[in-house]
């Protein structure tokens, strides 16, 4: 007999396990999982009490069976896993229509950014449970008590390459309705629903009376089985055991409405025993839910924030595109990603919803590096983002490191596009953007194009991808060349939304290419397609123009209530001028500005210091001197670190643009003293002290090659050699890591016998350092520029 | 000076940036402030303790006659304890994004944030021994506050006491492969109970971070009574 979710047929799971193990006298510290293999009849006998009290699914007892805990109880993962699923397995089979779960927790660790374990390490991890579990017979996968949502799509993407087996997922959430690690119910179940999980819910954390709002969030938010597994209410510790406040009555009443509401899938998790399940079963007789899934709704996410298409505007921020953009080019070839997320910040202050990320440059590794960027960016910036790329490639390696749903940008009407992007769409559970062309070109008419869009809807319905999941850009033409084509995407926008009833996306500001005062044309084409039904335009959300029709739209379509969100931004501004950077007053010279870390005013400084001397000379007269002063001024203690940075920063700005200038006039100074590569090493996350020192060296005009944080040895020695550096800077904040320092410097010594390595960070001294085998060792930054500006 | 001075998180923060009262100009000081507010907006504080019954040994501490942390130091510590608590604390992850962002917008600005996050668990974190003090008896009074790494008890013993309080499920403590603490704004530490009135003063000795101390740099230590 398959397991199979009836959605008019409540199945009901079993209670915890721990509480049960420890009531057979499992103590604290002990491993539970141990036990399939050294007293099965005790896992059995659980089993045997959830069956017999009326549960549907027991759960085997593999919840903390993962290959770090396996190493600790010196068994095989395999033997733990397929033990426990054995057990599970023929107590249901000795059963009619019971099954066996092969339950899987988080692992333990934490991802990076925030923790140290790569995404695919997590993913092998996951799957070598499935694995082990599927193959040992288990009728079904739940994951469950997950609160870090990328943890959970890495064990999800798991089952789905491991096994055909159906697959739960649920989570566990703080009383506000968002878990440990920041993820929301609504941005959950839009990523899960995406990555095919066949049912999505909540277990642990709360009772069920405090999981009453969050049941509610789910159910409205849901297109798929919903399923809820509270804890006997909340834990009161006394002398380290918890005991549970909710009676077996109460937790029944509880789950009952539940049920009525629409959950199909209940079950208990800590603190709950077969007393509570009995009850359960006894209450659930005759009754059957009245909910309506919800339709599914055209969304993406991130962990934390949700974007939802048509009800309001969505702004899709396009300045993380090299295309045209020269510093941004030249900041991705030497792999520096600082531009690019100074960028991401930048337009979500200016209001952007969701941001396209695109990292195409002939001459780079796109794969790798649009999987860099969505790494880094989701690191700092909580907004959905768009992968944009033409390379399948790119695309797929992003969508899998992405953390929640992303918007893929784009499939194509060409028969090779449906084909190789539509499956990345759909395994890695993304929504993705149809650009209405195919192997005949762009058509010229409105209907042209929404046949395409129409085939590029149904292809992806074909393998699964429901038409919510397919938004379409009906593709601006240039008025100046084709002055008949605007009409005709402007058509081709209404008629997507009303045939076709798919959300619509639009790039506007191509439209105005080769004519003059180009925002006239873009704000107003902008205004015309957002009547037509346009629901996110692409944009940059710094232009003016385009921000103030969709602030006038809003207002005039009804969707900005009372004008509040126009009256907050506009009032009075057209009394006032635009907005100026507050100036100081009177005017700076460089030392001043540098003195005072302003970098508007060195850089003016410096301009007008061109008039009369050569950048050289303005870098040995101007800056290294103001630097210098400052450097002192730091040491005795007259400013503090915060004003260093600052002063370095505002020193900068001055060498950025003499070094543009230097660039320009080929004049061959050597204006870079020498080149460092910098790292936190690896098993370290800890890399504020490496990012001052950073900024602080590049200001003393060193160019550092910065490898982040939690760097291998190997990585190390690649960017010293490809980058031919002199120097390495390593920092290591904690005793557990200085080994791995030493590990680096070895390694270093070996391949690279020319580098310099300075090393710091708050555990070493110059005992340590020696011990290392560093050639130096800094107190802080100032002390590394001392070091390195003297040898 | 401006008012802010007084409240005692902003010269927390103050000192751990390493400056002194006396040189605090307004500028920086309203900068604590605003890097201040913006952690009390991402913090999301949850502490964790239980109690435990204790025998010391030379090496170290056995917990409940189930577990046992290793340490000459903490077992010095705790000579004559019959019972110890264990403590987690953390402000949440949000932070570690919060620190991760603000370094990508401005590092003068992220110095000044990192040492109010910094300034932030402390505070929690005696916010949390202080409730600790309230549910003991007036006969029995707590050590100083012990964290695996002073010493030389091994950071990896925090993986015990995240065990022994269920650290991880209850408020989303874990642990790196190099045992870090995750979220990083995090603590977890041993205090003994004694029935004699003990030094509560931290020790520097005994501190890993003895040769970086922002206070002890200024001749202090960051002992609650000399701060």
């Amino acid at each position: 007999m398959t397991f199979r979710i009836n959605e008019n047929e409540t199945i009901i799971f079993d209670g915890a396990m721990g509480t049960m193990l420890q009531k057979r006298g499992l103590k604290r510290g002990e491993i539970p999982e141990l036990l399939n293999l050294t007293s099965p009849e005790i896992i059995r006998s659980i089993h045997d009490e959830y069956f017999d009290a009326g549960c549907d699914v027991v759960s085997a007892n593999t919840f903390g069976a993962n290959r770090y805990k396996a190493e600790k109880t010196g068994r095989s993962l395999a033997d733990l896993v397929s033990s426990a699923v054995e057990i599970a397995k023929k107590a249901a089979s000795c059963r009619k229509k019971k099954y066996a779960a092969l339950d899987i927790g988080p692992c333990g660790r934490v991802l990076q950014p925030t923790g140290d374990l790569p995404f695919e390490e997590a993913v092998e991890v996951f799957s070598e449970i499935v694995r082990a579990g599927s193959k040992a017979g288990a009728d079904l996968i739940l994951l469950e008590t997950f609160t870090d949502l990328y943890e959970l799509k890495a064990a999800l993407i798991a089952v789905k390459e491991n096994s055909n087996l159906p697959v739960l997922a649920t989570m566990s959430f703080e009383e506000n309705g968002t878990s440990f690690f920041g993820a929301t119910v609504e941005s959950m179940t839009l990523t899960l629903q995406a990555l095919g999980a066949d049912a999505l819910g909540v277990n642990c954390s709360l009772g069920p009376k405090q999981l009453v709002p969050i049941v509610e969030r789910l159910l409205r938010a849901s297109s798929i089985p919903v399923m809820v597994q509270p804890n006997a209410g909340l834990p009161l510790f006394e002398n380290g055991e918890a005991r549970y406040d909710v009676t077996p009555e109460e937790f029944a009443d509880h789950i009952k409405k539940f049920a009525e509401e629409g959950a199909v899938i209940v079950g208990g998790c800590c603190g709950t025993d077969p007393g509570y399940i009995r009850l359960v079963k006894e209450r659930l007789k005759g009754v059957t839910s009245l909910r309506k899934r919800p339709p599914l709704r055209t969304g993406v996410c991130s962990p934390s924030r949700s974007v939802f298409f048509g009800d309001d505007t969505v702004i899709i921020g396009e300045r993380l595109n090299p295309t045209g953009k020269k510093a941004l080019q030249a900041a991705l070839r030497v792999k520096d990603m600082d531009h690019v997320l100074k960028e991401a910040i930048r337009q979500q202050e200016q209001g952007a919803h969701i941001l396209d990320v695109n990292m195409g440059l002939p001459d780079i590794d796109e794969p790798e590096m649009l999987k860099k960027a969505v790494i880094e960016i989701q690191s700092v910036v909580d907004l959905p983002l768009q992968l944009d790329s033409s390379d399948p490639n790119a695309l797929e390696k992003a969508a899998r490191v992405y953390n929640g749903k992303p918007l893929i940008n784009s499939v194509n009407g060409k028969k090779v596009s449906l084909q190789k992007i539509l499956p990345i769409v759909k395994k890695y559970g993304a929504a993705v953007l149809g650009l209405t062309l195919d192997d005949d070109g762009i058509p010229s008419s409105a209907e042209g194009r929404l046949r395409i869009a129409r085939n590029i809807m149904e292809e992806a319905q074909k393998i699964g991808i429901p038409k919510e999941d397919v938004l379409i850009d009906c593709l601006v033409m240039t008025v100046s060349a084709q002055q008949e084509q605007a009409a005709e995407t402007l058509k081709a926008v209404r008629m997507v939304r009303e045939e076709l009833g798919l959300k619509t996306v639009l790039g506007v500001s191509n439209v105005s290419f080769g004519l003059p005062s180009r925002p006239i044309i873009n704000r107003t084409m902008l205004t015309m397609a957002l009547m037509q039904g346009l629901d996110a335009p692409i944009m940059n959300p710094g232009d003016e123009g385009m921000r103030e029709a969709i602030a006038a739209f809003r207002v005039l379509m009804g969707k900005d209530p009372q004008a509040a969100g126009f009256i907050a931004e506009y009032s009075g501004s057209y009394e006032m001028q635009p907005k100026k950077e507050v100036v100081m007053e009177g005017s700076f010279d460089l030392p001043q500005a540098i003195k005072h870390g302003l970098k508007r005013e060195a850089e003016k400084a410096t301009e007008s210091l061109l008039l009369k001397m050569g950048p050289l000379e303005i870098i040995e007269n101007e800056i290294i001197p103001s630097l210098d002063s400052i450097g002192k001024e730091y040491e005795s203690q007259t400013i503090f670190l915060p004003q260093l940075i600052k002063s370095a920063e505002a020193a900068k700005a001055s060498f950025e643009l003499l070094r543009r200038i230097i660039s320009k006039e080929g004049s061959a100074g050597s204006e870079v003293r020498a080149k460092m590569v910098i790292a936190t090493v690896q098993g370290d996350i800890h890399d504020i002290g490496k990012n001052i020192v950073k900024v602080i060296m590049e200001n003393y005009n060193f160019r550092m090659i910065d490898l982040g944080k939690d760097v291998p040895p190997e990585k190390v020695v690649e960017a010293v050699k490809e980058n031919s550096a002199e120097i390495v800077g390593l920092s290591a904040l904690m005793t557990t890591t200085v080994s791995s320092m030493k590990t680096t410097i070895d390694l270093l010594r070996k391949e690279c016998p020319w580098v310099k390595v300075i090393v710091g960070g708050a555990v070493l001294t110059d005992s340590l350092a020696e011990y290392v085998g560093a050639d130096h060792y800094a107190k802080d930054a100032m002390q590394a520029v001392r070091i390195l500006s003297s040898k | 000076m401006a008012d802010n001075f007084h409240d005692p998180a902003i010269k927390e923060a103050a000192i751990l940036l390493g400056i002194p009262e006396d040189k605090m100009i307004p500028e920086i000081l309203s900068r604590i402030g605003v890097q201040y507010q913006r952690i009390n907006e991402a913090s999301r504080p949850k502490s964790v303790f239980a109690f435990f019954d204790i025998e010391v040994f030379d090496s170290g501490i056995l917990f409940d006659k189930t577990f046992s942390i290793y340490g000459r130091d903490l077992a010095d510590l705790c000579r004559g304890c019959k019972k110890a608590v264990l403590i987690a604390v953390t402000i949440g992850s949000g932070i570690d994004m919060l620190l991760r962002r603000s370094q990508a917008e401005d590092m003068s600005e992220a110095v000044i944030l990192d040492a109010c996050a910094s300034a932030e668990i402390e505070r929690v974190t005696d916010l949390a021994e202080s409730e600790i003090i309230r549910s003991i008896s007036p006969e029995e009074h707590l050590t100083m506050r012990f964290s695996p790494g002073y010493g030389d008890v091994p950071l990896e013993e925090s993986q015990k006491i995240i065990l022994a309080l269920s650290a991880d499920r209850r408020i989303g403590l874990k642990l790196t492969g190099t045992d870090m603490l995750v979220p990083m704004k995090s603590v977890t530490a041993v205090i003994g109970i004694s029935e004699i009135k003990t030094g509560r003063s931290k020790e520097c000795t005994l501190c890993s971070m003895r040769e970086s101390c922002a206070y002890k740099k200024r001749g202090g230590s960051c002992d609650i009574q000399n701060k």
